[in-house]
């Protein structure tokens, strides 16, 4: 039983594994580099998707989507293209390492940073985060829904403030992308970071950068500079987009892929989504706060989306987990989660939690036996 | 931008295979008639008909499509 979506979701709507093959086992020249009709298909296809991804999350001009390797990649070129010794940047406590890493290694060379404590849920208090904004802030960076215990933070209100200081709020929507309606705009964000193999059900490695209207890309310096089947008499990274943050060869398998996922999304609608998962959290969580030695951790006092972690008293977190893979073939993931400030946020450092992740593919009757399994390893040791 | 107008047809260039595959797709979608060719450079380039380029070039301004990133290359 697969309950690790906050992970990477699995199983994937078969139409991607489809896309992924027709990719690779049809005539698929490189994407911009060729002129051919086959190099166009593989061009239009990777074009398909960066609509698809425009019209999910409501901008006008698909050319503002582009494409990266991933999440991390995709906060990595915005973080270290746009801070220099000097700006200030400000984020949440309940960040991933994908932010706090780039960020704590540009502090060493200059740049300085302030987090904003979220509260025992994880959330953040805007008008904390308004007071840590100061003259030198150049960057907001804030994590949409927390891959730890689900908290949503309050984005709308706090790209608001980020607006009237005219700070551009990056949002890292790893964990919201597909389950959450997500319209940048309407949000006041200026820069989404999604990735593609969770929510979105595309394949692992892809993922991007949104950039509102109200954002200026070219004021954000590339991560890397190489060829783009463009401009090819110039010796710098073209100053347009999407080539200014796509250099190399595209994973065109994977866009295609990736297509088929915000293609799947958009048909059933990420409310639809959101709404099947967190039923599923939500009987995941209440049968587990029925369990004795159980602590439980899903911010479901406000928004939240389908994450559930947890410890037993008593028994090592490795423990439970070897016992829900072994004993009952469950998959979950225990440990900091890639979020060691997160969990110092929540109390739960150094020791960390254990993850369940229900996805829209499971069942109750899944989470019935996931609750009835923890019950049963946890009674392993009272 | 610059445009030689007694000519019957252009070529616009957009900079990179994705844009001129973006102006193709807005082009089409409103039903005005252009057709990718190969360029000078190695990315593909936009064939428009002289009556149509106008309201083409408009449509493709209202999109973010325009000023420097289209340019007419070729002229015939």
């Amino acid at each position: 039983m697969y309950l690790d979506n906050a992970s990477t979701t699995w199983p994937k709507p078969p139409e991607v594994a489809e896309a992924v093959h027709g990719f690779i086992s049809g005539p698929c020249p490189n994407p911009g580099r060729g002129t051919c009709g086959s190099g166009l298909a593989s061009g239009k296809t990777i074009l398909q998707c960066r609509m698809a991804l425009a019209r999910l999350f409501q901008v006008d001009d698909p050319l503002r989507v582009c494409l990266t390797p991933g999440v991390t990649w995709a906060m990595n070129t915005v973080i270290l293209g746009m801070m220099k010794p000097g700006d200030h940047i400000v984020t949440g406590s309940m960040e991933h390492n994908s932010v706090m890493r780039p960020i704590h290694y540009l502090a060493k060379r200059g740049v300085e940073y302030t987090v904003v404590r979220c509260d025992s849920q994880g959330r953040l208090d805007p008008d904390e985060f308004r007071g840590a904004l100061r003259r030198n802030t150049t960057l907001a960076v804030v994590n949409h829904a927390s891959n730890v215990n689900g908290a949503v933070e309050p984005v709308a209100e706090i790209g608001g403030i980020c607006r009237e200081h005219s700070v551009p709020l990056m949002v890292d929507a790893a964990q919201s992308a597909g389950v959450m309606p997500i319209h940048i705009n309407e949000l006041n964000i200026d820069i989404l970071a999604f990735t593609g193999h969770k929510a979105l059900f595309g394949p692992m490695a892809t993922g991007g950068l949104v950039f509102s209207s109200e954002i200026d890309p070219l004021s954000i310096e590339p991560l890397a500079h190489g060829g783009t089947g463009s401009r090819s008499e110039a010796e710098y990274q073209p100053d347009f987009l999407p080539d200014r943050f796509e250099p190399g060869t595209p994973n065109g398998p994977g866009i295609a892929g990736l297509l088929a996922g915000v293609e799947f999304v958009l048909n059933k609608g990420p409310e639809t989504i959101g709404r099947t998962e967190n039923h599923l959290a939500r009987m995941l969580a209440s049968g587990l706060r029925d369990i004795a030695d159980a602590e439980v951790y899903h911010a479901d006092d406000g928004p939240v989306t389908s994450v559930v972690s947890f410890r037993i008293q008593g028994m090592e977190n490795a423990l439970v987990s070897r016992v829900l893979s072994e004993e009952y073939g469950i998959c979950c993931r225990q440990g900091l989660h890639c979020a060691p400030c997160a969990h110092r946020t929540l109390g739960t450092f150094p020791g960390g939690l254990v993850r369940l992740s229900p996805g829209f593919f499971n069942t109750e009757t899944e989470i019935e036996t996931a609750i009835a399994a923890v019950r049963a390893g946890a009674g392993m040791c009272s | 931008m610059y445009f030689t107008r007694n000519c019957d047809c252009l070529h616009a260039s957009f900079g990179s295979q994705q844009r001129v595959l973006l102006a193709e797709a807005i082009l089409t979608e409103a039903g005005i008639w252009c057709r990718l060719q190969p360029g000078d450079a190695c990315e593909m380039v936009l064939l428009l008909r002289n009556p149509d380029w106008p309201r083409a070039e408009e449509l493709l301004r209202k999109r973010g499509l325009s000023g420097s990133n289209l340019a007419i290359v070729k002229t015939s």
